[in-house]
């Protein structure tokens, strides 16, 4: 499947090699999340010096994509201000894997590509709300996670 | 069945022919069944993956999903091929 516009060298290497894969003991900030109809889940875990991101890591089971996509967010975010997290967009990580075009040409994979990003936010979210307990910084972080897919 | 000669295939459920009717389930060795399915989608077949409304079941196997083909009398031989020879595409885009 030479030329796959799904199943790149990078998104083989990143399925089967993960980057920060692992757990975080006691982090500032975990989120579990899943696709229940097609058995991607994940947990998402992070620390926060500051505003930054300071590590970040994830574990469970998933497709290539969701493995792969899910690899090179932890690695995009890492070390990243909340605010530029907080801007991020789904076209930004995409993009990152050349799977832009997945919108249109498999958009039941888009969820897969997703599941991270969407517990991403709702991690941030939370984070906000229940440990800084400020709402407004929170912003429509939850709504957008809501509606990523 | 030829399905049972592919190395690295897990069938679920009964063997005999007589006990399992025309839907098998299966998993090709690690791979996600999303993958597996994808890929032989991409060469014309159309099979389900995922939990199949047994998630309960899928526990109990120990496995995050499943691929589910459905063979009936308006299934050709030749379709069964591509199923069987984008199993060894699978193997071969994962490097297996």
């Amino acid at each position: 499947m030479s030329g796959d516009p799904i199943y790149t060298e990078m998104i083989i290497e990143y399925s089967r090699n993960p980057s920060n894969f692992g757990k975080i003991e006691n982090p500032q900030i975990h989120r579990h999340d899943s696709n229940p109809l097609c058995g991607d889940s994940i947990d998402l875990y992070a620390n926060i010096d500051g505003s930054k991101i300071s590590e970040v890591k994830f574990d469970g089971k998933g497709c290539a994509i969701c493995m792969a996509c899910t690899s090179v967010l932890t690695e995009m975010i890492q070390g990243k201000n909340l605010d530029e997290i907080k801007n991020f967009k789904k076209d930004d990580l995409l993009a990152e894997l050349g799977l832009e075009h997945l919108i249109k040409t498999s958009p039941v994979r888009i969820k897969c590509a997703l599941l991270s990003l969407k517990a991403l936010k709702h991690g941030i979210y939370s984070y906000f709300v229940e440990k800084m307990n400020d709402v407004e910084a929170a912003g429509n972080l939850k709504e957008e996670a809501a509606s990523l897919y | 069945m030829r399905l049972e000669l592919v190395k690295g295939l897990i069938i679920y459920g009964p063997k005999d022919t007589q006990k399992q009717g025309g839907v098998i389930s299966f998993n090709f060795k690690d791979v996600h069944p999303h993958d597996v399915a994808t890929i032989i989608d991409k060469n014309g077949v159309a099979i389900r993956s995922g939990h199949h409304c047994a998630q309960v079941l899928m526990e109990k196997l120990e496995v995050a999903a499943t691929n589910r083909a459905s063979f009936y009398i308006y299934t050709t031989k030749q379709e069964v091929d591509v199923l069987i020879d984008s199993l060894e595409q699978v193997a071969k885009v994962f490097k297996l």
